[in-house]
């Protein structure tokens, strides 16, 4: 009986030990519970971090407007070769009857025993002007006296440039087929110089080059090179011919240039003037065309077009005959044709596309032809209003953008985008440059920086 | 007889009695430890839950005469900018509220040498830290 009473108590004690006990388990469990709450919640994060987007983008910021193609405006020609009628200023800007009509030229005296042919443009500048020759700088070239003069005056003094430069220039297309190259001109030159202080010395040179289209010289000659000091300060020659057979250069089907190069060169002293005053005139490149025979074509005409800049134009023509072209485009940066694409056109109208702004048709043939140009479509390309931005994820994690950067502006203004682009989609984004008060301009460089929440992507664009 | 059975039921109940109000000052002592961990516990899951869930994004940094601006967003759940490092130097402190989705620029007076690429980083009140290395121009 005593025992049993104790039991009680003993059995109390440990009905509430256990309740303690569990309600500790209890708070195990729950913190286990907890804890791989969070680790769950850890893990689902990594799992997503894994999963990368691989976001490229191109960004399209200009724009093609179509303009009416009126000649001396928005387009202008010049014929070098054969002879050009056209229907007025709106010529080219339908499909209809008014047109520019190309006549074809003979090489002379092809009738039996092949020719002598100048491949040189407007040599003798009886026109009182300097074009197809370019000159550097342009300034100190004029043709008002009917040949071409350089005068110029330079200074030199200790700090400044030890020497300056110019030339006259121009490109010819050359046929190996053409025999005897014989190069002639007429120059004349005065050259003075002074300087307050007593001794000095200047050398000016003049140079003939032919290049070849990579801008190698292939044939040089040293025409003039004289000495001035302070005691011989002055130097002059009236008009003199100068003939050079060029039988031994290394000519090959292409385009090439004849450039007259004139250096002035300061060798001591300092604080000295130099006037040159130089004279071309007459220039020729005569070639021998050989015997005509069935595979020589001996018509020609050569036109060259200049068009606005920053154009993509849709040239729409037909030649009465099988008549071969050559197109070229030129290079300004090196002065020199360079040979795009050759076709061969019949008597069914071709469109052919140009993307520079100053193209050169050479055709031949070997009969007489007519090229009748009746429409010329010019895409105009200006920069846009509105930048598109295309982004490609070929990742396997999605990427939010949420701003884009131009340059040292923002696209929101506030806030941010809510544009997504999951891994495969392509997807455009449009940023109003307008609305952000922006405008793009030529000739300089923006950085687009596209703000993902994974990562930052960024391009450089050049207009 | 009768009297010494009723010193012994005596003696139980008071044995009973002394370890139910044992039992029950340690059950008062114990629950009060236990709520308090439990809340704790929860309050921890929050936390990390929130700390997972910071996002801030330097989507820009500008290098200007002596200074240097810095444009953050928050991309995550609502947070306080606590600090800004510079090459692991406080450049800045203070507490500023950030809500989700919007943006915050911070100045700081800078000396940067050009060309030099500097560590830009921003920290949070719950410690996470967002870096981006950059150029000076």
């Amino acid at each position: 009986m005593y025992v049993h009473h104790r039991g009680v108590s003993t059995a109390i004690g440990a009905l509430l030990f256990l309740l303690i006990a569990f309600s500790m388990l209890g708070l195990y469990l729950m913190m286990y519970n907890l804890n791989s709450e969070i680790a769950l919640t850890y893990l689902k994060k990594i799992e997503e971090e894994s999963k990368k987007p691989n976001i490229n983008f191109t960004v399209d910021y200009k724009r093609r407007e179509s303009i009416t193609p009126n000649l001396g405006s928005t387009i202008a020609y010049t014929v070098f070769l054969g002879e050009v009628n056209d229907d007025g200023v709106d010529s080219l800007v339908a499909i209809d009857d008014k047109k520019v009509m190309l006549t074809s030229t003979t090489g002379q005296g092809s009738s039996s025993n092949g020719g002598i042919r100048n491949i040189i443009r407007n040599g003798n500048f009886d026109n009182r002007e300097l074009t197809p020759w370019i000159v550097y700088p342009q300034n100190y070239w004029d043709a008002r006296n009917q040949y071409a003069r350089y005068n110029r005056l330079v200074y030199f003094w200790s700090g400044g440039a030890k020497d300056y430069n110019g030339f006259l220039a121009q490109s010819f297309n050359y046929n190996s087929s053409f025999r005897n190259p014989i190069l002639s001109f007429w120059y004349r030159y005065t050259i003075v110089s002074s300087s307050f202080l007593r001794r000095y010395s200047v050398n000016v040179t003049c140079l003939v080059q032919i290049l070849d289209s990579r801008n190698n010289i292939i044939w040089n000659n040293k025409i003039v090179s004289v000495v001035l000091n302070n005691n011989n300060p002055t130097s002059s020659n009236s008009w003199m011919n100068k003939i050079f057979n060029l039988q031994l250069v290394d000519f090959n089907d292409g385009t090439y240039n004849l450039k007259f190069l004139i250096v002035i060169t300061r060798l001591s002293g300092s604080f000295v003037s130099v006037n040159v005053d130089f004279g071309f005139d007459n220039i020729c490149l005569n070639v021998t065309i050989p015997r005509l025979t069935s595979n020589f074509y001996n018509n020609f005409a050569d036109i060259v077009f200049d068009i606005v800049d920053n154009s993509f134009t849709y040239f729409y023509f037909v030649s009465n005959t099988t008549t071969f072209l050559e197109i070229y485009y030129y290079n300004s940066s090196s002065n020199v044709w360079l040979l795009d694409k050759k076709y061969i056109i019949g008597d069914e109208y071709v469109n052919i596309s140009i993307a520079y702004n100053r193209t050169r048709f050479f055709f031949y043939s070997y009969t007489p032809f007519q090229i009748d140009f009746n429409y010329v479509r010019i895409n105009h390309e200006v920069l846009a209003s509105k930048i598109n931005i295309s982004l490609s994820n070929t990742g396997n994690g999605e990427e939010h953008i949420i701003a884009v950067w131009i340059n040292y502006t923002r696209y929101p203004n506030e806030g941010t985008l809510d544009f997504y682009v999951l891994p495969g989609e392509n997807r455009t984004l449009t940023v109003d440059l307008a609305s952000l008060g922006l405008s793009l301009e030529y000739n300089k460089v923006y950085v687009i920086e596209i703000i993902g929440v994974r990562s930052k992507y960024i391009k450089n664009i050049e207009t | 007889m009768n009297k010494r059975g009723q010193g012994e039921v005596l003696a139980t109940v008071l044995l009973v009695l002394i370890v139910v109000v044992a039992f029950s000052g340690i059950w008062i002592w114990y629950m009060g430890r236990y709520s308090g961990e439990i809340s704790h516990l929860y309050r921890e899951k929050e936390k990390a839950t929130i700390s997972m869930n910071e996002k801030i994004i330097i989507e820009k940094v500008f290098f200007i005469q002596n200074n240097i601006d810095v444009f953050v967003t928050n991309m995550g759940v609502e947070t306080d900018v606590s600090t800004l490092y510079i090459n692991d130097n406080i450049v800045y402190s203070g507490n500023t509220r950030l809500l989700s989705g919007s943006s915050l620029w911070i100045n700081v007076s800078y000396s940067w040498i050009s060309k030099s690429v500097y560590n830009v980083k921003v920290c949070t009140y719950l410690g996470n830290c967002f870096e981006v290395n950059v150029r000076a121009p």
